[in-house]
């Protein structure tokens, strides 16, 4: 047993050097050499244009929800559903926004990131590109990381509002909330503090969510069973990163006066 | 010339190459032949860098490949070889051209994207490839893509090419044509090349020399006649595909 434990813990800390010196070979390559806007726009447009609709679904239905329980819990406690805007606004823009959309991006673009990166290493095109002068990191790396570090906040973003529309529909249209106190109670609360707040969570989750399927696909082996594996450890280790750094990163920022 | 001195490497518990010794000349085809997972292709890799040995160096030209850090200068190093994967590991999303000129684009900065398509054409054509250019590797068969991974290994006229099992998969006829373009590389671009395969028809043919690895070290060397009429039992029982003599294939893993 004691073994055992031991075996797992060098293990993670293996693991945990090799993602870092993964990350420190990504900056160098950032800040040394020029990023190819080819590969960097191509990354761009799968992560960002292509997530739109999913992540469009998941936030309208998100805000129309939250507008439906605030609305009909405060009708409970006050006698009228009261501070609808407030509570729709602060909760997409500070935790619903950058949460779910890193997520939805987690099981949409990380597993297919992974899934790509794996399939490339298990047939040998990650050695290939070795032996053709090109370091992988570089070439498929860096316009990941930097494609989602761009995409996430943008479609966190967009999620936002989709969001605050979502709950817009339900509040005037099923709780008869009138549509110029909603925006009020929307406007009103949320500063460029609530804004930043969820951006910067958005910014980290997404280096969590690129790190993570590039580090996985790039040490995936054992064939079409492993890449199975990577994209599954992939999804499961940004989503549970996610909730878990955003406690952390929430508490930091509050700390600092960001939100 | 390519130097290897005293080559050890494990994975997890499991030693794969324990204290390999083989000097590569110039200008000569030396196959490494050798069981499944007996560390044919872990040795390539280590020779043209993609893997660090546990002890050991490799010399090529004189400069040991372990001991270079810096990625740039392994670069350089690496610049001298052209790999032939095990199954040609051609890139998806490039097209047959594309992946042709790919390396020629990286490793010989300056070269034009029009000059580099040129050299992939004239190169495909080397290894009688027409016209093939813009299809993608999932339309070719198995031995175009070979070919294709061929072309793509000396299209940036490597010192050294290393062929990773390169009949592998291949149906007789195809493995010929193959082992007929290995021989024609040797006479018309003068390299020398380093080859693995287990397919003994395939390394009498391009060989001027033959290697085999048994528990990680070089057990025998020889010219492919003289492998062919060894007295070592274990390289005969290897050459002449026999289950019965010193080498012992486990049927289950509680034998």
């Amino acid at each position: 047993m004691t073994s055992y434990l031991k075996e797992r813990w060098l293990a993670i800390l293996e693991t945990t050097g090799d993602a870092a010196m993964m990350v420190g070979d990504l900056f160098r390559s950032i800040l040394k050499y020029r990023v190819d806007g080819e590969l960097f726009f191509a990354q761009a447009g799968r992560i960002g244009v292509d997530s739109l609709a999913v992540v469009g679904i998941t936030s309208i239905f998100v805000g129309m929800v939250l507008a439906l329980q605030t609305g009909y819990s405060f009708m409970n406690v006050f006698g009228e559903p009261l501070y609808v805007g407030t509570v729709v606004g602060f909760s997409i823009f500070k935790e619903l926004g950058p949460v779910l959309t890193a997520i939805v991006v987690a099981g949409r673009i990380g597993a297919s990131i992974a899934a790509e990166l794996g399939t490339m290493k298990v047939t040998e095109q990650i050695d290939a590109l070795y032996t053709l002068g090109t370091s992988p990191t570089r070439y498929l790396g860096v316009p990941r990381f930097l494609a989602t570090a761009l995409m996430l906040p943008v479609l966190t973003i967009y999620a936002d509002f989709v969001g605050i529309l979502g709950g817009y529909i339900v509040a005037v249209g099923k709780l008869g909330i009138p549509a110029v106190v909603y925006w009020n109670d929307v406007l009103i609360n949320i500063d460029i503090e609530t804004v930043a707040h969820g951006l910067l969570k958005a910014v980290a989750f997404a280096a969590i969510v690129a790190v993570t399927a590039c580090y996985v696909g790039f040490t995936t082996s054992g064939g079409a069973e492993g890449v199975g594996r990577s994209t599954t450890k992939s999804v499961v280790v940004s989503m549970v990163s996610i909730l878990i750094s955003d406690y952390f990163l929430s508490a930091f920022l509050v700390a600092v006066g960001i939100g | 010339m390519i130097q290897i001195r005293n080559l050890w490497k494990k994975f997890g518990s499991r030693r794969v190459l324990c204290g390999v010794d083989l000097d590569i000349e110039e200008g000569e085809t030396i196959t490494i032949i050798g069981g499944s997972g007996t560390g044919k292709s872990v040795t390539l890799k280590h020779m043209v860098g993609l893997m660090a040995p546990d002890q050991g160096t490799i010399l090529v030209d004189g400069v040991d490949i372990a001991a270079v850090h810096h990625e740039e200068e392994l670069f350089k190093i690496q610049n001298k070889f052209g790999f032939l994967f095990q199954g040609a590991a051609l890139f998806d999303s490039l097209t047959v051209g594309e992946n042709v000129a790919f390396g020629l684009k990286n490793l010989r900065p300056g070269v034009s994207e029009r000059a580099a398509m040129n050299v992939a054409k004239e190169k495909l054509a080397l290894v009688g490839l027409h016209e093939v250019e813009h299809m993608k590797p999932s339309e070719l068969s198995g031995g175009m893509r070979k070919r294709v991974g061929l072309a793509r290994a000396i299209a940036h006229d490597p010192k050294y090419i290393v062929y990773d099992e390169p009949t592998t998969g291949l149906d007789p006829i195809t493995s010929d044509v193959i082992n007929e373009l290995i021989v024609e590389l040797r006479r018309k671009l003068g390299v020398t090349s380093v080859a693995v395969t287990h397919d003994m028809v395939s390394a009498y043919k391009i060989s001027t020399r033959i290697a085999m690895l048994y528990e990680g070290k070089i057990i025998a060397l020889g010219t492919p006649a003289e492998i062919q009429n060894t007295s070592n039992p274990y390289v005969k029982q290897f050459v002449t595909g026999s289950s019965h003599g010193p080498i012992k294939i486990k049927l289950r893993e509680s034998d």
